[in-house]
């Protein structure tokens, strides 16, 4: 039941506007896969055209060894929760989950036992005769899920399905999701542009800007070892500054950067190259008298502003006209104005060439 | 191969429905709504020395003579003035009437303000005739019976659902947080009504105005029985050639007369005047 | 205290236009019940009768209303079958909204012009005798103006109420959202199962209320039927306004009135009834 999804060489305008160019990428039997990017970069595009909805110029769309291209959507068997969730407004809770079943003309008897079990693991039980009209949006959420679970498709795709909840509701819908698509082991695809809903979700995250795919990693390599400046940027918070290798050594290149000069583990970076460096917040560490001898890469600076953001003290810290943000400790006592010191591991530095 | 060459054609086909289709809907669409009414343009044009008859498809002469005997030696030039005078006045005595409900109705959150929705369609749907006759009787205990007033009266009462309704949805949609703004930027009532309701209730009074116009230009049933005899409106005289006594060539020179206006509303209508007017006036609930 | 004063200001403001409404409306009913039973009459004695009652159910009064009936039901039924197909072929036509805009027109059309309209084509040397002659379909033209059966009022109606429901239908087949109609394809429904389990049923509250204002109009209706109908039976209202002025007997068209208010009331009633069984 579960399918490799191949997306190979796709290519899709509007009019003038080109949506995804030159789209590649495998996803394997039973991944998480999030696509990730700002509005407009053609991840729902892209989506729609795995679903059918759309017909790309050029590329294939491949489940398993099955070429889908010329396959209508009703015929594909993928099954899409939408951000709206687009329920049939007219039919009950149990006539709309039990919609795919009956244009596949599954027995009334496997209908039932298929509803019984769908409804109990999204958690509808008694919620059967309702109209969508009648119910709260989060339970809206989960019939458009459990809709589109019991048809057991090939792929399951979503369209930005949390982004009508309330943030609480969100952290815990997400949670579920995973878990069923976890036990189902369908392969998913997953549209975001939440990069903490990307990072908490996936088995993999795809980034995407500008119609085209950015970086495909695991969310831990997305997060720490982006690949580009957008990548970094877009994922997090990130202090970003252009920088000139002047020495390489074993593993360990010298980087003169904005915030002076930075010692790097790289692979390969050879002197008098170009990159840039993406240093977390969180990896910056404020230094006092006590550590001060130990460190390298010490960076001084004086602090413009300090917000409390409940779960840690982020400070905004003018160094050589630059301003850096770095996540200290929730009960740093660092006052706005002070003069700061704080270091860097040269391993939490990540270089990118683009 | 084979399979691009099933695909191919089957695009072939549908790209030539998608030209023919329109083609062939337009061609129906034509001869449903024009050839009728080219029908009307050629019998007015008729000339009673060479008569139009079966089994001519056109007809043999043609000459004003109808147009110059409708204008010359019928009340028509009369009756045209009066519809116009009527629709004009009906017009404005409409919005003066639905304008203070209207506000009520689509700002003021009034209990039961749903039912009176419903209730001022009545006279859409109270048949014609039984309105014309009963309310004729009234009317006429009033002693406005036959005069300009009295058929005012009854052109309001059919023209009012559908000016009230346009100001009811343009209402509706004003956005509150501009005429907030308004009080918050110290605006007084009247500042606030001249300055932020007035020009937006604008595109609604334009809307409505046509639909009473309209109304009031082809009502025929209470003008019939309440402004006998001294009042004839357009319909009332085509009335008059399309029963007993069937003139078709005058008949058709009037209702020429009748149409022209209402094409040329209809016109700037589909250019100005919102959908959501267009369905408000058009019975969408 | 504040609050209760804005309120009765907000009920005030209605009396200009509902207030007008109400006020003519229920004078009409008043006076066509109070006629009916004999009162306020325009000449001789006012008093409680039910004389006029015992003699309005005649055969000519049934004739007229099942006329009157029949070509509403008919005008009402053949215009949404037209229109429900045309409205979702419209949905994907390049140039809809000039088709629409022009077929808009009959609507703009005056009750009696659009009579006058069809009249002359269908007339008895209107283009279609002349065609179907000419096609060698038939041999003498058909009588269709004023004929027994009441097909010339029954296709003036058909032409002037078309682009009204058109403008219903059209307008409630565009509203049905794409993500739905995406979501059944996506389930596996083909084109046929999206109309008859998604569209279908979404626009079927339009279309009733399409039909039931369709219904009501022409029932309602006075000079088409007078003009491009039958001499017999006639309209309903005609008969009533027969009755009224012809023979001057006051009584019995109020009997009549009241009656095709009923019948009116009655059928909508009965069809809403019936439509929300089924849509059930």
């Amino acid at each position: 039941m579960t399918t490799r999804l191949i997306v190979n060489g796709i290519d899709k305008t509007f009019g003038d506007f080109q949506a995804l160019s030159d789209v590649s990428f495998t996803i394997e039997p039973g991944q998480f896969v999030t696509l990730l990017g700002p509005s407009g970069c053609g991840k729902t595009t892209l989506l729609r055209v795995i679903a059918g909805f759309l017909e790309p110029e050029k590329g294939e769309i491949l489940f398993g060894d099955k070429v889908m291209n010329d396959v209508p959507p009703n015929k594909r068997n993928t099954a899409m929760c939408f951000q709206s969730y687009a329920l049939f407004p007219h039919k009950t809770v149990y006539e709309n989950i039990i919609f795919g079943l009956r244009m596949r003309k599954v027995s009334a008897d496997e209908q039932r036992k298929r509803v019984k079990e769908v409804m109990e693991m999204v958690d509808l039980v008694g919620l059967e005769n309702r109209k969508p009209y009648e119910l709260s949006g989060g339970q809206q959420q989960r019939v458009a899920l459990a809709r589109a679970i019991i048809v057991r498709p090939e792929i399951l795709l979503f369209d930005e399905p949390l982004s009508n909840l309330d943030a609480k509701l969100r952290e815990k819908v997400r949670v579920d999701i995973r878990n069923i698509q976890h036990s189902l082991g369908i392969t998913t695809v997953y549209v975001t542009h939440d990069q903490a809903e990307a990072l908490a979700i996936s088995d993999v995250v795809i980034a995407m800007n500008k119609g085209r795919i950015v970086q495909k990693s695991d969310p831990k390599t997305i997060y720490n070892r982006p690949s580009t400046k957008f990548v970094a940027d877009f994922i997090g918070s990130a202090n970003i500054t252009p920088g000139t290798c002047t020495e390489f050594a074993g593993s360990t290149a010298v980087v003169d950067s904005l915030y002076g000069v930075l010692r790097v583990q790289a692979a390969d970076l050879t002197p008098g190259e170009e990159a840039f460096l993406c240093i977390r917040p969180e990896d910056f560490v404020p230094i006092f008298a006590e550590n001060a001898p130990h460190a390298v890469n010490v960076v001084t600076g004086s602090v413009l502003h300090a917000v409390y953001m409940g779960n840690s003290l982020d400070l905004f810290v003018k160094v050589n006209d630059h301003v850096v943000r770095i996540s200290a400790a929730k009960d740093c006592p660092i006052p706005e104005g002070s003069q700061i010191s704080f270091t860097v591991q040269p391993d939490k530095i990540c270089v990118m060439k683009g | 191969m084979n399979n691009y060459h099933v695909k191919s054609q089957k695009k072939l086909t549908r790209q030539l429905l998608k030209i023919l289709l329109p083609f062939g809907l337009l061609s129906i669409i034509i001869v449903w709504i024009g050839v009728p009414i080219l029908y009307a343009l050629l019998w007015s044009f008729v000339n009673p020395e060479f008569p139009w008859s079966y089994p001519d498809p056109f007809p043999k002469n043609l000459s004003l003579f109808q147009w110059e005997y409708v204008f010359k030696y019928t009340t028509i030039v009369k009756s045209i003035g009066n519809s116009f005078l009527l629709a004009f006045v009906t017009t404005i005595v409409c919005f003066i009437l639905a304008l203070p409900t209207a506000y009520a109705l689509g700002r003021r959150k009034l209990k039961g303000s749903e039912f009176f929705k419903i209730i001022m369609l009545l006279p859409m749907v109270f048949p014609g005739m039984a309105m014309g006759l009963f309310l004729g009787r009234m009317l006429h205990g009033m002693g406005v019976s036959g005069t300009y007033l009295g058929v005012v009266m009854v052109h309001t009462l059919v023209s009012l659902p559908y000016m009230l309704r346009i100001l009811v949805v343009n209402f509706e949609s004003m956005p509150q947080d501009l005429i907030d703004a308004a009080s918050n930027l110290g605006a007084g009532n009247w500042v606030k009504f001249k300055e932020v309701y007035l020009p937006m209730i604008l595109p609604g009074l334009v809307a409505g105005a046509m639909f009473t116009f309209i109304t009031s230009m082809e009502e025929f049933n209470l003008t019939f029985i309440v402004g006998a005899p001294d009042i004839t409106t357009i319909p009332t005289v085509l009335y008059s050639y399309l029963g007993e006594n069937f003139l078709r060539t005058r008949a058709s020179v009037v209702s020429l007369i009748l149409l022209i206006p209402n094409l040329i509303l209809l016109i700037v209508a589909e250019r100005k005047i919102k959908t959501e007017y267009m369905g408000a006036a058009l019975g969408k609930m | 205290m504040m609050k209760r004063r804005k309120f009765e200001w907000g009920y005030l403001l209605l009396i200009p236009g509902i207030g007008y409404i109400v006020f003519f409306v229920i004078a009409s009913l008043y006076i066509m019940v109070a006629q009916s039973f004999g009162f306020y009459n325009y000449t001789g004695s006012s008093e409680f009768s039910l004389t006029f009652w015992q003699n309005v159910f005649t055969r000519t009064f049934f004739d007229d209303l099942w006329f009157s009936f029949r070509t509403a039901l008919l005008t009402a039924l053949v215009s949404i079958v037209i229109c429900y197909p045309l409205s979702l072929l419209m949905q994907k036509i390049p140039g809809r909204k000039t088709f629409l805009s022009i077929l808009k027109i009959p609507m703009f059309v005056p009750a009696l012009v659009a009579s006058f309209l069809i009249v002359n084509i269908i007339d008895y040397h209107g283009i279609i005798n002349i065609v179907l002659v000419k096609l060698g379909f038939i041999e003498e033209p058909l009588r269709l103006r004023n004929d027994p059966a009441g097909i010339g009022a029954l296709v003036v109606q058909i032409w002037k109420n078309v682009p009204f429901q058109m403008i219903i239908m059209y307008s409630a087949i565009e509203a049905v959202r794409k993500d739905v109609k995406d979501a059944a394809a996506n389930l596996g429904a083909n084109r046929f199962a999206i109309l008859k389990e998604i569209i279908l049923p979404i626009t079927l509250p339009s279309a009733l209320v399409a039909v039931i204002m369709v219904f009501i109009r022409t029932f309602n209706d006075f000079a088409i039927s007078k003009t491009a109908g039958p001499y017999y039976p006639t309209s309903i209202s005609n008969l009533m306004y027969l009755h009224a002025y012809t023979f001057g007997d006051w009584n019995t068209s109020a009997c009549i009135g009241v009656m095709m208010m009923v019948t009116s009331i009655v059928f909508v009633s009965f069809y809403t009834y019936i439509s929300k069984k089924i849509a059930d």
